[in-house]
């Protein structure tokens, strides 16, 4: 298992270079350049050569992009400057939102998705599996600011019930202690907080799930199905075992590892893909924090959160593995 | 009793339960005042970023030599009890004697002022090094009084320094650590006191409750509120979530009619919009070609059918509420396509033409992208052939600021004083945004700058404005009217700062 993991780890080494190094390139390339974007509009050239200096941007490339990767194998993303604070601590404040974020909006999702992706495929052909269809497609095309805006006008604007934006109300006395709003409120018995924390939190994470319903709903299904057609499930119902018992104990145990897969895959889409959620619901996560580094050609702090994304991503799909190894019994046996 | 059996009803009363539950939380206490920014809230160093929301706040918490009062029309003391004009070069400043720091420390000294000048001259991190460009040094003279020295006549001096330069304790400096006193101290003299600043978030501010002359119906604390959305702002001001909602842009003013709890208060700002010219790429090197533009835009059309009425048209580069405004310029462009026609033909263009590329922002200011489209379309019918570009602002910004956009659609900001800005892009080599160049016209800036007399000032700014009009380097179009949603209750009369000055504000 530690082998399979290292190599896993290692394996990311040359991803990460590869994504550094596109990064850096791609943010190069973007036309402007961020001490005219970020200085004052009366600020004069001299002032703008000042700055570029200060930045390193007056160097040659080559020797900019040394200094990114020895910044970059000691983890040191640099300053922003637009923030004028450390990029890993910028990320570090962020981080705690999105994977927030990302958490509740899968568990809306899967919550959501994989009964209705079991429910249609046991009723393939049916009403019920139209209706499933066409939730996914109105799921993965539905784009993500016009849902949010939807729910936000109708919600919060018309009938009331929750927040327009934000994540948590104004000035609570909660002490920070993980970062995430509803475990430090939990943590410090903050019921009330909680509840808070929990509607700021409903709308955006809603609106996340939307697009995700669609693919775990469709990724289910398609388990389901499949599984049902193997041997063990015929031999299941020839046995004359109800219905109920072969979902229960045959078809859904064999199903959860596609639907993993795609869950666990999506958490890394959900953290990486929040940013337009984020900025419509003025999140303050890993995503505003991007729109707002891309906007102003903020270089350390865009190619900070990227590779940021990227060892999410990886770290994921490591977790992924790791997880299958524990539920599927065949692939312990097949390493041993 | 309610049989909750039937389905219907079941959902009502979840509904209505979860409507109790929930919408409680949406409303706010009745001390506080929350008021919605679109300001990206950066940092809490006072001279790290460059916006009016941070002026504002800075000079609210920490102070500032004074403020230019819209309402009065006239520049007020806010640290500085008076100041006095020496000589051509010389300002003289007294600070007020009657301050207490929050903390309880002496009011404001020379030495503060000086260490803040200092501050916005050698930080690395500062933003600020503009305003006090035309200082060459400031002199103490006893530890109440000091005087500013320029580096030449500079008789916008007040308009320059006034609401942006904030002045910071130069002990508090020292006891916490420098820079990071701004995070662990950010303890001033002004009429406000920050509370919290949440980056991105928020911005609590209390009110000091040992100011001088504090207004007791002003708000005991105040929350900027970071909503980029204007949906959500109007919507969040509907719930209650707000008291005052601003920058609603005009397509979503309908949403606020008819509200019985809602009012909408409306000022026009001092943010110029204009077409700019670059002179150095043609066919702009040619007067006639860049009046036949002026002559072809029907500004009235577009304020009222894509803008809703909410802007002010401008005649000339200086608008209504800046300083110096009086009437409108008396030779203005007309509208007039038959004319711009003809100016195209004497320029060399009977048959059509000249192409020309006209770039926008999409996003930035308000209908840009449909501004840009009529514009392109008038331009047209008057025989320009029109590209219309539509980059990201960073990317068009970028370009204007060195000189490369040949024609654009571009709001000034902070443009009070209308000398400083319009010498930026209209004076022989002081920036490439325009690259214009007429002698008559540099030898009025000199004049403007040297000139003290406020009246015999305004003359020169007309002549500037009268000679820019002529010559159209720019067409100024309009200024857009801020608009903002205000709860009924809330004494709130809105500025062309666009900023709140909250001991005005009550609620």
């Amino acid at each position: 298992m530690l082998r399979h993991i290292a190599g896993r780890v290692l394996g990311a080494v040359p991803v990460v270079l590869l994504v550094a190094l596109g990064i850096f390139a791609l943010v190069r390339l973007a036309p402007g350049d961020a001490a005219s974007t970020l200085a004052a509009e009366d600020a004069t050239e001299a002032d703008l050569a000042r700055m570029r200096a200060q930045w390193g941007l007056d160097q040659p490339v080559l020797v900019q992009f040394f200094y990114f990767l020895t910044n970059l194998a000691r983890l040191d993303f640099g300053t922003s400057y637009r923030y004028h604070a450390p990029v890993t601590e910028l990320i570090g404040q962020r981080l705690p939102a999105t994977i927030e974020l990302a958490v509740i909006a899968l568990l809306i999702a899967a919550a959501i998705a994989v009964p209705l992706g079991v429910a249609t495929a046991l009723r393939k052909g049916s009403w019920l599996d139209g209706l499933g269809s066409l939730v996914a497609v109105l799921g993965v095309s539905a784009p993500s600011f016009w849902i949010g805006i939807l729910l936000v006008l109708f919600v919060s604007g018309y009938l009331n019930l929750l927040p327009s934006s934000g994540r948590i109300p104004l000035d609570v006395p909660l002490r920070e202690m993980t970062g995430f709003v509803l475990i430090d409120s939990l943590l410090q018995g903050q019921v009330g907080v909680f509840r808070q924390g929990l509607e700021h939190i409903l709308l955006p994470a809603t609106t996340l799930a939307f697009g995700m319903i669609g693919i775990i709903a469709r990724i289910s299904r398609s388990a389901v199905i499949d599984v049902g057609q193997e041997e063990f499930v015929v031999t299941a119902v020839a046995k004359g075992l109800k219905r109920r018992e072969v979902v229960r104990n045959h078809l859904l145990p064999n199903a959860t590892v596609p639907i993993i897969t795609i869950i666990g895959l999506e958490l890394g889409t959900l953290i990486s893909g929040s940013i337009v959620v984020e900025v419509v619901f003025s999140w303050p996560g890993l995503g505003s924090l991007l729109y707002s580094a891309v906007t102003s050609r903020d270089i350390p702090l865009t190619t900070g959160i990227v590779i940021s994304y990227t060892f999410i991503f990886i770290s994921l799909n490591v977790l992924v593995d790791l997880v299958y190894v524990l539920i599927d019994p065949r692939l312990r046996v097949g390493r041993a | 009793m309610i049989d909750c059996r039937k389905p219907s009803l079941r959902m009502a009363v979840i509904a209505a339960a979860l409507a109790s539950a929930f919408s409680a939380s949406a409303q706010t206490d009745n001390d506080t005042l929350v008021v919605t920014t679109t300001d990206t809230l950066v940092t809490r160093h006072p001279y790290a970023e460059s916006s009016a929301q941070m002026y504002s706040v800075w000079c609210q918490v920490y102070g500032c030599l004074g403020r230019y009062n819209y309402a009065a029309r006239k520049f007020e003391g806010l640290l500085a009890e008076r100041w006095e004009q020496l000589d051509d070069l010389t300002w003289r400043f007294h600070l007020r004697r009657d301050l207490v720091r929050h903390d309880g420390g002496p009011g404001p000294t020379t030495a503060d002022v000086l260490h803040s000048y200092n501050q916005v001259m050698t930080d690395p991190q500062s933003q600020g090094r503009f305003y006090l460009s035309s200082v060459k040094e400031i002199r103490r003279v006893d530890d109440h009084t000091f005087d500013i020295i320029t580096k030449e006549p500079t008789s916008s001096l007040l308009g320059q320094l006034f609401d942006k330069f904030t002045i910071t304790s130069e002990e508090i400096f020292r006891r916490e650590g420098g820079v990071a006193s701004y995070n662990t101290a950010p303890i001033g003299w002004g009429p406000y006191k920050l509370r919290n600043f949440a980056i991105s978030e928020r911005i609590t501010l209390d009110r000091n409750e040992a100011y001088p002359g504090k207004v007791e119906s002003s708000p005991r604390t105040v929350v900027f509120r970071r909503i980029q959305e204007p949906d959500q702002r109007v919507t969040a001001l509907l719930n209650g979530e707000v008291h005052i909602a601003r920058l609603i842009p005009p397509q979503l003013v309908g949403r606020l009619d008819n509200v019985p709890s809602v009012e909408v208060r409306r000022s026009p700002s001092n943010e110029p919009m204009f077409i700019g010219f670059n002179a150095k790429i043609k066919p702009w090197d040619d007067p006639r070609v860049r009046r036949a533009a002026a002559m072809a835009i029907n500004k009235d059309i577009i304020i009222q059918r894509i803008l809703f009425g909410m802007a002010n048209r401008l005649d000339g580069p200086v608008g209504t509420e800046q300083v110096c405004y009086t009437t409108p310029i008396a030779n203005r462009t007309p509208y007039d396509v038959q004319g711009a026609r003809k100016l195209l033909a004497e320029a060399g263009y009977a048959n059509g033409g000249p192409a020309v590329d006209f770039y926008t922002a999409a996003g930035r200011y308000i209908s840009d992208r449909q501004v840009g489209e009529a514009i392109t379309q008038m331009l047209n019918q008057a025989g320009f052939k029109v590209t219309l570009h539509t980059p990201e602002f960073a990317s068009l910004w970028a370009n204007v600021r060195a000189g490369k956009a040949p024609m654009y659609y571009m709001g000034r900001g902070l443009a009070l004083e209308p000398s400083e800005w319009l010498s930026q892009y209209f004076e022989t080599g002081v920036t490439p945004r325009i690259s214009y160049s007429n002698p008559q016209l540099d030898a009025l800036f000199d004049k403007d700058r040297k000139t003290f007399a406020f009246e015999e000032r305004c003359k020169i700014i007309r002549e500037i404005s009268q000679l820019i009009d002529t010559e159209a380097p720019a067409i100024f179009l309009w200024n857009h009217q801020y608009v903002s949603g205000v709860r009924k209750g809330v004494r709130f009369v809105p500025d062309a700062s666009g900023e709140l000055w909250l001991p005005d504000v009550g609620l």
